[in-house]
């Protein structure tokens, strides 16, 4: 009887660990969230092949400590290891949810640089100080460009970029995301910087289900 | 029949402790006084607080009203602050003083100073 008894009682524990753990695999699936399918754009900022297997897509602001933090953080690594390796590309899509001019005009600058010349001293300086964009020289800087290079003119002042970066926010908006970084990999959501290790942990998972 | 019971017991606690460890993304909140912001004579109550769960969500609070920012950061909460300002106005401050940075409070690094020089000469294509 006693033996019995110990049977039943094992049965009932292995049974309520099992609901535990389906419980917790289910709450962990209901933490991704899932996506249409996201657009590429001529104007995204774009590290890696068109050919990579898995394309993670990042919404980014400059004057956003965490997102900065990526670049100087755990891009290096990803960049050594899955982007410059044709595995991933990065496609990175500018957003401004302030209304403020001096940024919007710093996010046009290197959207437009990006696509007709080199966008990675910009890119560097951003990461390294972004209230760079509120001095007169940035200022003077953006208008150089726009007097030297009609295609940046044209990019800069015919409603491209300022359309461009309109439509990273509608669509920011109508995924209901709320905050950058933000990435979007397999039209599943990832929210918030993470460090490298979780990071790449993430993009495995996710290259093994392109892969399979 | 009692180790039955009793390990039914266990089991159910087991359960109940493991799904009520759970926890929710915790918020945390600081107050904030706006009155230099908005040129605020010292009769306005001018502490508005900002809260932010550090994952998805931030807003502030004013007169009891929540002001929701579109992210997590307070940079993300213009609107917010516009809105409050709004109300601060209506009980007497007189306005916003300047813009958001002032750029004569910028002091460029030598390194921020290369880099701009850099922007300035290697953007564009020859």
């Amino acid at each position: 009887m006693k033996k019995k008894n110990f049977f039943i009682s094992l049965l009932i524990i292995v049974t309520s660990l099992f609901f535990v753990a389906g419980y917790y695999l289910y709450k962990k699936n209901q933490n991704i969230q899932y996506v249409k399918q996201i657009q590429p754009h001529e104007l995204d900022i774009v590290y890696g092949s068109d050919s990579a297997q898995l394309t993670v897509y990042l919404y980014f602001r400059y004057d956003c400590v965490y997102c900065r933090k990526f670049f100087t953080d755990a891009f290096p690594p990803l960049k050594k290891e899955f982007i410059d390796r044709g595995k991933v590309k990065l496609v990175v899509k500018l957003v401004n949810l302030t209304n403020e001019e001096p940024i919007q005009n710093s996010l046009k600058t290197i959207v437009c640089i990006h696509r007709f010349g080199n966008s990675e001293p910009l890119h560097q300086l951003l990461l390294l100080e972004p209230r760079v964009v509120y001095t007169p020289e940035f200022e003077n800087t953006t208008q150089e460009f726009i007097e030297k290079d009609e295609f940046v003119a044209e990019c800069m002042l015919s409603g491209l970029a300022d359309n461009y970066l309109l439509g990273n926010k509608l669509e920011f908006n109508r995924i209901k995301l709320t905050g950058t970084p933000t990435f979007v990999i397999n039209n599943h959501i990832y929210k918030g910087f993470k460090a490298y290790d979780s990071f790449k942990i993430v993009i495995e998972k996710e290259l093994s289900t392109v892969l399979r | 029949m009692k180790a039955t019971k009793y390990f039914f017991m266990l089991a159910l606690a087991v359960s109940i402790s493991f799904i009520s460890c759970e926890t929710e993304d915790t918020e945390s909140c600081d107050a904030e006084n706006l009155s230099d912001d908005f040129n605020c004579p010292t009769s306005v109550d001018a502490v508005a607080t900002f809260c932010s769960d550090g994952v998805n969500n931030s807003y502030y609070t004013f007169g009891g009203t929540d002001y929701q920012c579109t992210g997590v950061e307070a940079s993300t909460c213009d609107a917010a602050i516009q809105a409050i300002g709004a109300k601060l106005i209506e009980a007497g401050c007189s306005g916003k003083k300047s813009g958001s940075i002032d750029a004569a409070n910028i002091k460029l690094t030598a390194m921020a100073e290369k880099l701009l020089e850099e922007v300035r000469t290697k953007s564009l294509c020859q």
